[in-house]
């Protein structure tokens, strides 16, 4: 037992972070990150603004009449995402490949507990209050964990997955916590953990067959779902329909009508911050300050400031895609691309269900919603990635660099 | 191409396969821009065109109902600001736990209202039935309306598909209705959902209790935090300062009730819960009077938040206040002409009881009483009574009350349901307003018209005399016609002076039977006593005169006749053929009887002679009703049904009884105070007026009433001269008046004639009439005073004189040197 903790040390102590490892920091991502994110401080804040008879005339008068303890906590909620990445960066991600065994179980048993306590918010046993008021989402953290745990499953293998065994086989390690979460339910936060899922799946190279035929077969299955959707006259279903028609339900689709309509009145330029009469102000769209900040976005800054978003989103991802193609280690890569899996399917579900081009889902988008549990693991995902592209690049060089110092000697 | 390949050899994310991730990144990109590029550039207007539309609101404000005055300017009904509460549910927060914590809200709201003395809205449409089910019920008692409102009803609150015996139970969960509640509270909280529900479809907040007061606006203020959805608006309530005092002319008003109304009032722009004027001045001048209407409303365009609240004022309009009417009544006048009013039936309804209990004059009515024993009738005494103050020269009504009255300040505020059942269920109907709406048989005041008719008609001269012989021979020589008085002698000699002191029936009697009918039934018309007054007020009645139309008209319906005799006679003989059909074994179908029995009344209007009757009855008889002749005969039906009509066949002696105020003739108080108002203004009939003037909320007089002559009517100044005098004399002690007594003291000179219309074979139950003026020589008043059951005219003198010492010590200035005097000593 005191050896098993001896090594366990001894491991992680040359594992660790040096300080050498800052000149292989990917700046570009990091700042990409840090913009994005500050931008969301100022949207938070125009979206939590109270209605004004006339804009303000300095910054100064703005801050002291409108509210701004949503932007400052968000604010914060950066700074402790900083942090988390770095603490996330010190330790190799090799270490925490060597545990991912660990982590998926102590995810798995973290989830089955949650699942005993009261249910929350919206009727969901998901969260674990702390504080007054404050809940912590083990779901959240737990895509951090299966990010690690199906990596470090295909990183493990010498072949791409082939055969419909080992399809199935792996599967299971992600259909565990999704049965989990949606027992919780939460089908959104389901859905990332099978959009983490498909994309390693798609880019590990696993042979088109198989994957055509799993469609073939989620097609199949599909299909009748959907009737029983319809007869037991689902909410989801509604959520659907609400989609394709949302002027047949003008109650329940109050969200998503209103929000079209703020964003098509932001123009090209936008109404400003804070501005006389804007729905960010009149709190016409609900939870405009978490799922639906792209609609402030586009109202505040119009399609410029919008498409800027978009644009600095759409570079986020390719640089992700960029890095995780350019790591030689499978398992750093694989994380990567489970990272760039998350961001993905959060980015594109939230713009598009916003936009009306998809579905209602409740998930929130990376760096931009307001949020503690989300920043936290958007940026400990960002820790991640930083964590292998920094270790890959120093191993590069080394390798670079030993051939010359051995025959020096 | 090089990297990619060695790559290859490796495993981890395969560069070919990341080409699918960055073509859906670029494919969401180029989606998103197309999107927001359509939203944003291309539809910018109509999307803005939109926001706008979501986030203002048009709406309507209005002013204050205009005031009503009295002629010095006195409010008699007004209104002040008050403080509702209203509620309005934000339409995002839907969900269970939003649905909750409103109705926590509703409960504090509830509270804290019934806490200040208020109560909420209590509208619920389900109502426990007996066994204890709560079923759908308005309480609006008409099918199609129910069924109506229970399809809105239900589809408000999305209870469509389920049964009605579930919905209570559905709507306690929906709405999260703690389940420690008891039911009258639970009630209470769901008639605030309702209230909500019913008029989501507006967007605004509605109103769940009226006039709270100002502390509690307060204290709802301070609670503001707690109170999510509940706010506060301004809005009117009537007032009505004077109580009882006019009531009958001020009316009252009232939210819309009845359907139809609704339409109406809606049409011209009224909101639902509008309050309208529903009697009296409040409802003949609501168009001028009420801040609905469409060119008086003021508009507020308003940007609200998703909770309802105003944020931001973008236009407004200022409404225009309802219009001021001022009334040519004095408040004060009233209050003193109400309590003469009211003093004087107290007064002969202690002689009624003293004298009903007394032993001779029940030896006397022996017989009548005990017809009354019989029948289970009790003997009518005076308790309600009418009078009517007007100004001679231009019928303008200086005052007016009917007795008994209503406190108006029930009615502020909306009258209660136990106030309401109470005026209802009263026998002697206060919210009746006897000086315009009754009608009644005038007796010997109608004999000033007789008078004035027979002199400009030449039926009879200045100076001809007529002396009582006692019976009247000319039209029932059987049973002649006399005059009231037991002494004949004091009735020799009389011109029409002495005819009017005396009140002499016989003269009357003669010179009615001179003029005939069709005479007095045109001076009748030509005095206005068989039109309306047209005073501005609602269900005014209009007089009628006796003659062979109003007697039986055989145009109108049986049922739609002047007076009820047709009726009762109609149903004699349908009894009586009904009784024919049980003897022969006949059953009459009702349509048969019916046109038999129209036929038969006919017949005393086609022939002039009673004579000529006997023949068509007995036609009627044999060929409509095939009645045998032999039965016809044997049962005397033809004189039996002669008997019957003679009752509405238009005899002398009927012209002779209308010649003193008898006969079927039947005037309204304000018909006869105009009527008297011509008697002595020499000839003048005007409209009656109780609206001096209308005056708009900017202080500009729209309309200043001129007086409005109905009729001039153009003959000797002399013979109403004649006829003043003898009115004059019925008040003089030495010349013996009939009121000479009651007059005594007057401070004024008074003219005045009683009328005591014959209603039983009892003397107490006789209406009692008194006309009036003063000062005689220059007169400013005319009063009428009308006392159903009021025993003699001569009693009711007490009201009138009261009434006209009071307006010419106050307001006449018949006097008003002394008054100019104690002003300048003042100064």
């Amino acid at each position: 037992m005191f050896k098993w903790i001896r090594t366990l040390v001894h491991y992680l102590r040359t594992r660790r972070f040096n300080r050498e490892m800052f000149r292989y920091f990917d700046w570009p991502l990091f700042l990409l990150v840090i913009a994005i994110s500050l931008f969301s401080v100022v949207c938070i804040f125009s979206a939590t603004t109270t209605s004004v008879t006339e804009e303000p005339a300095t910054i100064m008068e703005m801050l002291e009449t409108q509210p701004t303890s949503f932007a400052r906590l968000q604010f914060f909620w950066l700074l402790a995402g900083i942090v988390a990445m770095f603490a996330v960066m010190y330790f190799s991600y090799e270490a925490y490949g060597r545990y991912a065994r660990w982590i998926f179980i102590g995810n798995l048993a973290i989830l089955v507990f949650v699942l005993g306590t009261e249910a929350g918010r919206g009727g969901m046993t998901a969260f674990f209050q702390w504080g007054q008021n404050r809940t912590f989402q083990p779901s959240e953290l737990g895509k951090v964990a299966i990010i690690i745990s199906l990596a470090k499953l295909l990183a493990a293998r010498k072949t791409p997955i082939s055969t419909v065994r080992e399809l199935v086989a792996f599967g299971m390690h992600v259909a565990v916590p999704v049965v989990l979460i949606v027992a919780q339910p939460d089908f959104g936060t389901a859905l990332v953990y099978l959009a983490i899922f498909c994309v390693l799946v798609l880019v590990s190279g696993t042979n088109y067959k198989l994957i055509l035929g799993a469609l073939a077969v989620v097609v199949l299955v599909a299909i009748p779902g959907w009737y029983l959707l319809n007869s037991i006259g689902s909410f989801r279903l509604t959520r659907i329909l609400m989609w394709l028609h949302p002027e047949d339900y003008p109650d329940d689709a109050r969200q998503v009508i209103n929000a079209q309509i703020a964003i098509g009145s932001g123009g090209m330029w936008g109404k400003g911050i804070v501005s006389v009469g804007s729905f960010a102000s009149l709190g016409y769209i609900s939870d405009d300050h978490t799922d639906f900040i792209f609609a402030i976005v586009c109202e505040s800054f119009g399609f410029v400031g919008g498409f800027a978003l978009v644009l600095a989103y759409v570079l986020l991802l390719l640089r992700l895609a960029r890095l995780a193609v350019k790591v030689e280690d499978p398992l750093g890569s694989y994380i990567i691309s489970g990272v760039l899996a998350m961001y993905l399917f959060h980015i594109v579900e939230n713009i598009c269900m916003v936009l009306g081009l998809l579905p209602v889902t409740g998930i929130p988008l990376p760096f931009m919603s307001y949020g503690g549990s989300n920043m936290l693991t958007n940026m400990m995902g960002l820790g991640l990635v930083m964590n292998v592209v920094m270790r890959d690049r120093q191993k590069k060089n080394q390798l670079r660099e030993t051939p010359a110092r051995a025959s020096r000697i | 191409m090089n990297r990619f390949a060695k790559k290859e050899e490796h495993l981890g994310a395969r560069p070919g396969r990341m080409l699918w991730i960055v073509g859906i990144v670029l494919l969401v990109c180029v989606a998103a821009f197309f999107r927001m590029r359509s939203m944003m550039v291309k539809s910018e207007d109509s999307y803005a065109a939109t926001a706008q539309t979501k986030s203002t609101k048009t709406l309507t404000v209005y002013g204050m109902r205009g005031t009503i005055y009295d002629t010095n300017m006195v409010p008699l009904a007004y209104d002040r600001t008050s403080y509702n509460v209203a509620f309005y549910r934000d339409p995002s927060k839907a969900s269970e736990a939003y649905r909750a914590s409103y109705t926590q809200v509703i409960l504090k709201t509830i509270e804290l209202v019934e806490s200040m003395g208020k109560s909420t809205v209590s509208d619920f449409w389900l109502v426990k039935n007996d066994k204890g089910q709560w079923v759908f019920d308005t309480g609006s008692g008409s099918e199609t309306v129910e069924a109506k409102r229970k399809t809105q009803w239900a589809g408000n609150f999305y209870l469509t598909s389920y049964p009605e015996d579930q919905w209570y139970d559905l709507l306690l969960e929906k709405y999260q209705i703690p389940s420690d509640l008891d039911e009258e509270t639970i009630v209470k909280v769901l008639a605030v959902w309702q209230a909500s529900r019913m008029s989501a479809y507006t967007s605004q907040p509605v109103v769940i209790a009226e006039d709270v007061g100002f502390e509690c606006v307060t204290r709802i203020e301070a609670m503001a935090v707690d109170l999510d959805g509940i706010s506060v608006q301004t809005s009117s309530q009537r007032v009505y300062p004077q109580g009882s005092t006019a009531c009958h002319a001020i009316g009252y008003v009232s939210k819309i009730y009845d359907d139809a109304s609704m339409e109406t009032y809606k049409a011209k722009g009224y909101p639902n819960d509008a309050t309208v004027g529903v009697a009296g001045i409040e409802y003949s001048m609501e168009d001028q009077l009420s801040q609905y209407v469409v060119y008086r409303q003021g508009q507020r365009q308003v940007e609200v938040d998703t909770r309802g609240k105003v944020v931001r004022e973008i236009s407004y309009t200022e409404p225009q206040d309802g219009s001021s009417v001022v009334l040519t009544i004095d408040v004060d006048l009233q209050a003193a002409m109400k309590e003469a009013l009211q003093s004087t039936i107290n007064s002969i309804h202690r002689e009624q009881v003293a004298l009903v209990e007394s032993e001779s004059w029940q030896r006397k009515h022996r017989d009548e009483l005990a017809k009354y024993e019989e029948q289970g009738r009790e003997i009518s005494m005076a308790t309600t009574g009418a009078i009517v103050a007007m100004d001679p020269y231009s019928g303008k009504v200086l005052g007016m009350v009917s007795l008994p009255d209503f406190d108006l300040k029930i009615f502020e505020g909306g009258v209660s349901a136990n106030e309401w059942s109470a005026i209802q269920n009263n026998e002697d109907n206060p919210l009746y307003n006897r000086c315009i709406s009754a009608k009644d048989s005038p007796g010997s005041i109608f004999k000033l018209c007789t008078a004035l008719g027979a002199l400009a008609e030449g039926d009879l001269a200045l100076d001809e005399r007529i002396s009582d012989e006692g019976g009247f021979m000319q039209t029932d020589p059987t049973d002649p016609p006399r005059c009231w008085t037991r002494d004949i002698s004091a009735h020799q000699n009389q011109t029409i002076v002495e005819g009017i002191k005396n009140s002499c029936n016989y003269f009357f009697y003669t010179i009615g039977y001179r003029m005939g009918m069709e005479k007095i039934n045109k001076w009748a018309a030509a005095l206005g006593l068989t039109s309306k007054t047209n005073i501005e007020l609602p269900s005014e009645s209009t007089s009628f005169v006796g003659n062979r139309t109003t007697l039986y008209d055989p145009d109108r319906a049986i049922t739609d006749q002047y007076t009820a005799k047709p009726l009762y006679i109609a149903n004699a003989i349908k009894q009586t053929l009904l009784q024919v059909g049980e003897d022969r074994g006949i059953e009459y179908d009702d349509e048969r009887i019916s046109a038999a029995v129209k036929s038969l009344l006919d017949i005393t209007t086609q022939y002039s002679q009673k004579s000529d009757w006997y023949q068509p009855i007995r036609e009627v008889l044999l060929y409509d009703m095939n009645i045998p002749i032999e039965y016809i005969t044997s049962h005397y039906m033809v004189n039996t049904f002669v008997t019957y009509l003679q009752d509405i066949y238009w005899t002398p002696n009927e012209t002779v009884m209308l010649a003193i105020g008898q006969s079927i003739t039947q005037v309204t108080p304000i018909a006869v105070a105009r009527y008297v108002s011509a008697i002595v203004n020499g000839g003048t009939v005007y409209d009656a007026q109780i609206v001096d003037k209308i005056i708009s909320a900017d202080g500009q007089v729209v309309l200043d009433k001129e007086p409005v002559v109905a009729n001039q009517i153009d003959t000797d100044s002399a013979y109403f001269a004649a006829i003043q005098e003898g009115m004059k004399d019925v008040t003089s002690e030495e010349n013996g008046g009939t009121a000479a007594r009651q007059f005594a003291d007057a401070r004024y000179p008074i003219a005045a004639k009683t009328g005591t219309s014959q209603r039983t074979k009892l003397d107490v139950e006789n209406n009692a009439w008194l006309v009036a003026y003063a000062p005689y020589d220059d007169p400013k008043i005319v009063v009428v005073v009308y006392i159903q059951n009021g025993y003699a005219g001569s009693h009711s003198a007490y009201a009138a004189k009261a009434t006209i010492e009071y307006f010419l010590d106050h307001l006449g200035g018949y006097d008003s040197t002394t008054v100019d005097t104690e002003y300048t000593l003042s100064d």
